[in-house]
């Protein structure tokens, strides 16, 4: 009862209110705007969230993440242009139903399911969450180290074109992550004499570069930065909605429930969970054949499945420190620069920040309704913004945002050095969410490695002998053993 | 012609002598004219941060400027403290230097020792303590030397990074009861924080950090300390005793901080400076800031600051060579 | 720009390999069997397996009219080819020369060629330019006191 009162004392700081109002504007602006994506949204928060307390910090980095993938549905909607890649898998329906005059059905859908999605989400984040921790207090290095192995493998689900290409990119990361003085021995690796190498690559500022610089690289190689002029929006948003919640019951749960699981693998975040249950709307449909025509069933499943996503990351990553998507990959290092390290002890001493969290999580996806109704009546405004000015501004951002993590230009470098990396891999259909995987869980695997080996004196044996790490190992073992199965067979040829 | 050159160059070289003579005359008489950068090589939210945060928001009322506090973080310690080595000495960078300073040159990661610095002031000091998990078997530190005697290698510790301050702190403990420094294997972590947890957790059965960092947990009830490796007992944990009380031995060591400049600073503007820092340390602000968090005070003028610094320096590198982490 | 698996995959075969070759040089840890080069053997030889599969990959899909590396209809273009190197190249410039030049003078250089660039008419292009930097100088060094560096700028505005 304390907590939560020392919670709504923390929430109901006008402060706190203001960066949640400010940060929902930003969130739906970046997220309406094609080629800014939630993550960069995130991306470009850290530098502001430093200097502000946890909670608002926080708040701001779920308001505007929420809000940013719920709006990426409204170019797509109204130009065929997806906002963030969460709204891609249903881009092409949700202009079909634009062009049978149905706008306005498809983006209420889209804001509507997007809350209900985001509210399942997280009241498994709220539950699950404390549960997982209670348990996660007895893991030692043995625990944590079959449960990176795990999270490790969710690169291959991550890749859905090429599993090499997801493997090589995860393998690209943890060599990221070998850089620097901060291993286990305290050994300097691959740092060449250079000073600034000791601390090793900033895993933010590496995402700067890939999710932002990539992205600005791109739109200043692409001949025209104009976009169309946008369809127009003018009847009203919520008529119908309680219709397509009466319709589509099993949907609407089903695109949560599967939304929040990916959310929670590691890695795997709002933009795969859209794509899968968009195919799992189709596949169990009754009406699959008018999938693609301007249905609206598809954008429920997968516009709650988005939004679930959001939340569901937060589990890993509050309770073990693994990200659950790329957007909480930020998170946790914005938790340790807030000295709030993630892992199950952050709930027993910080609980109020914990409760404020969920508060948080709450609030953001109820102002969604609102809010989101503003954005879609002023989509043609905000379309309107010439991206050919934005996406210098945004460059420049990026430049003091990398500067500020730790006040060095070698930091901006870092950023130049992974921008390019992030737009030849995308190019050339390699995954960038790997990267980052490796780049957070590299460093966990090998101080897990080491230090159980220590404790064993070198016996592997250890790694079965407590219960849980036992029944984790062999899980992991089973995964594997699973996966090479599959791709030996996938590899023989088969027999004329 | 020849007169206009001339003229020239009179006013040019009259403009760099003015230059010159201003530069330094500005610097000195009025230091500071403008904010001060304070840098701190480890990252925001720490102990050594809450701590320089806390001085640089005493100075800054004091000079009347402000004083930034600019967070160098990366390679454990090493980039900031280069940071401030390397400044301009002109007063307007100083930072905050720690016992990592007259560890990491022993273990060839950096040039920079501390001589490298203008001592300005030494304001906190926390030694570690002996902790063990809250239900284990050992009710003194006696019961813990015996269980390592019995079963050398058995027991691990941990509480840092491997040939960070707590693992000579347990080093330098187990030398001076006369084992060798590597009779507890060491289990290198990200910190105190885990260590305990991991602790707490049976991963590990000693964890050697400082009593702040630990308190958290032994608050909680799931762990206990047995010692402390300091002079004398620590006023928030009356009831814990020294090593010195407990095993007879002399082994004090702990983990420090001071303000520092790099070097060559300006007498006048170190001297202006050690007042200020003076005036911060004897404040209530501070004094009661650092009872809350139950961080040491301790002072120590630029002279004794540089005695202390060599003094420890002399003592980790005959630690450090020992467990085989110094190089030659 | 698109590169063939299979030179992509060599390339990344080769990175493997240096790293393997580096790991061997780290010391090991006094008393420990796995010591710093553990991790980067380990990761070396995951690295440079799925290079190799990237690979052969490339090699069983190899046909003769199979391009190395191929540019993206951007590369070709003068203008966006131009885009893309400016904006690589005035990153780099920041990153050498803000501590002199400092963050002001350089955030409105860098601005203005941008603008320029993308067809946005000079007058607009300077007083957008000069508007975003001070608001960045003013948000991010006033109020959240992050240090952009002052450079040229120092004895004047301080």
């Amino acid at each position: 009862m304390d907590t939560a009162l020392a919670a709504l004392y923390l929430i109901a700081d006008p402060y706190v209110l203001f960066i949640i109002v400010l940060s929902s504007a930003f969130g739906l602006f970046v997220g309406a705007m094609p080629g800014l994506t939630a993550t960069m949204a995130t991306a470009l928060l850290v530098p502001i969230t430093f200097f502000m307390p946890p909670v608002p910090a926080l708040a701001a980095i779920v308001t505007a993440s929420a809000m940013a993938i719920f709006a990426g549905d409204i170019p797509g909607a109204l130009l065929r242009i997806p906002g963030t890649p969460a709204s891609a898998a249903y881009t092409d329906e949700a202009y079909a139903m634009t062009l049978k005059g149905q706008a306005e059905l498809a983006l209420g859908a889209g804001v509507v399911f997007s809350a209900i999605g985001g509210i399942f989400g997280t009241i498994v984040l709220v539950t699950a969450a404390p549960a997982l921790a209670e348990v996660a207090l007895r893991f030692s290095s043995f625990e944590y180290f079959w449960l990176v192995c795990l999270g490790l493998t969710c690169a291959v689900f991550i890749a859905q074109d090429s599993a090499i290409k997801g493997m090589i990119a995860l393998f690209l990361g943890l060599t990221v992550a070998l850089i620097g003085l901060d291993n286990p021995a305290a050994v300097p690796r691959f740092t060449f004499g250079v000073t600034d190498l000791m601390g090793g690559i900033d895993m933010i500022q590496a995402m700067i570069g890939m999710f932002a610089i990539a992205e600005v690289l791109r739109a200043v190689a692409a001949a025209n930065l104009r976009l169309p002029p946008p369809k127009p929006v003018s009847g009203p948003i919520f008529k119908g909605q309680w219709l397509l919640t009466k319709k589509y019951p099993v949907q609407i749960i089903r695109g949560s429930a599967i939304g929040t699981l990916i959310g929670a693998l590691p890695g795997a975040g709002a933009d795969i969970a859209s794509w899968i249950t968009y195919a799992t709307s189709k596949r169990f449909s009754k009406e699959p054949e008018k999938f693609g025509t301007g249905h609206v069933e598809g954008i429920v499943e997968s516009g709650a499945a988005n939004n679930a996503a959001v939340s569901g990351a937060w589990i890993p990553a509050l309770v073990f420190g693994i990200p659950g998507d790329s957007i909480t990959a930020i998170v946790i290092g914005v938790l340790y620069l807030k000295n709030l390290n993630p892992g199950p002890t952050i709930f027993l001493e910080k609980p109020e920040i914990i409760t404020a969290l969920f508060t948080v999580f709450f609030l953001a996806n109820i102002v969604m309704i609102p809010f989101g109704w503003l954005a879609i009546k002023s989509a043609k405004q905000i379309l309107a913004v010439p991206r050919e000015v934005l996406m210098p501004i945004v460059l420049m951002f990026c430049i003091v945002g990398a500067f500020a993590i730790n006040n060095s230009p070698f930091g901006i470098g870092v950023m130049l050095v992974f921008g390019v990396i992030g737009f030849l891999m995308e190019d050339n259909g390699f995954p960038v969410a790997p990267v980052i995987l490796g780049i957070v869980l590299g460093p966990m695997l090998e101080q897990n490695f080491v230090t159980s080996m220590i404790k064993s004196d070198g016996s592997f044996l250890f790694f079965f002998e407590r219960p849980i790490a036992g029944m984790l190992g062999v899980t992991t073992l089973a995964v594997w053993g699973g996966m090479a199965w599959k791709g030996l067979r996938a590899l023989r040829p088969v027999p004329a | 012609m020849l007169k206009r050159r001339t003229f020239l160059a009179s006013a040019t070289a009259a403009s760099a002598v003015a230059g010159l003579g201003f530069k330094p005359a500005r610097a000195q008489a009025a230091w500071p004219t403008r904010p001060v950068t304070f840098i701190v090589p480890w990252g925001a939210g720490g102990g050594t941060d809450q701590t320089a945060r806390i001085v640089a928001s005493l100075l800054e009322k004091d000079l009347g400027q402000p004083i930034n506090v600019v967070n160098r973080t990366g390679g454990s310690g090493v980039v900031g403290h280069a940071a401030i080595a390397q400044a301009a000495p002109d007063g307007y960078t100083i930072g905050m230097i720690t016992v990592e300073i007259v560890m990491m040159h022993w273990q060839g990661l950096t040039e920079f020792k501390d001589t490298s610095y203008t001592p300005l002031a030494l304001m906190n000091s926390d030694p570690p303590g002996v902790q063990v998990k809250a239900d284990s078997s050992y009710k003194n530190v006696k019961d813990v030397v015996a269980a390592i005697k019995a079963n050398p290698g058995k027991l691990k510790a941990s509480g840092t990074g491997q040939g960070g301050i707590w693992h000579v702190a347990l080093a330098g403990w187990l030398q001076a009861m006369g084992l060798k420094p590597d009779t507890v294997p060491w289990v290198p972590s990200n910190g105190a924080a885990p260590a305990m947890q991991d602790l707490a957790a049976g991963g590990v059965d000693i964890v050697t950090c400082s009593v702040p960092e630990a308190r958290a947990m032994l608050d909680a009830g799931k762990a206990r300390s047995l010692a402390v490796m300091s002079p004398g007992r620590n006023p928030a944990f009356p009831n814990v005793p020294t090593l010195k009380e407990e095993l007879g031995i002399d082994w004090t060591i702990s983990a420090w901080r001071g303000i520092a400049g790099p070097p060559g600073l300006p007498a006048n503007v170190g001297a202006k400076l050690v007042a200020s820092l003076d005036k911060a340390y004897k404040s209530k602000d501070f004094q009661e800031f650092m009872a809350q968090r139950g961080f040491g005070t301790v002072w120590g003028d630029p002279q004794g600051f540089a005695k202390h610094m060599a003094a420890d320096d002399a003592k980790m590198g005959s630690v450090m060579k020992a467990l085989g982490i110094a190089k030659a | 720009m698109k590169i063939n698996d299979l030179v992509a995959g060599v390339v990344l075969f080769a990175l493997a390999v240096l790293i393997l070759v580096y790991a061997q040089t780290l010391p090991p840890m006094p008393g420990q069997r796995y010591g710093a080069a553990a991790f980067p053997t380990v990761v070396a030889l995951g690295l440079g397996g799925f290079s190799l599969m990237l690979a052969g990959q490339g090699w069983r899909e190899r046909r003769p009219d199979t391009r190395w590396i191929e540019f993206s209809a951007w590369a070709h273009e003068r203008h966006t080819r131009g885009n893309f190197v400016i904006a690589l190249v005035l990153i780099a410039v920041y990153v050498l020369l803000s501590e002199r030049i400092g963050f002001i003078p350089l955030s409105i250089a860098i601005l203005v060629f941008l603008f320029l660039r993308q067809g946005v008419p000079l007058r607009r292009g300077v007083t957008i330019a000069v508007a975003t930097t001070l608001a960045i100088q003013l948000a991010f060094s006033d109020v959240l006191r992050v240090p952009l560096p002052r450079g040229l700028l120092t004895e004047i505005l301080w």
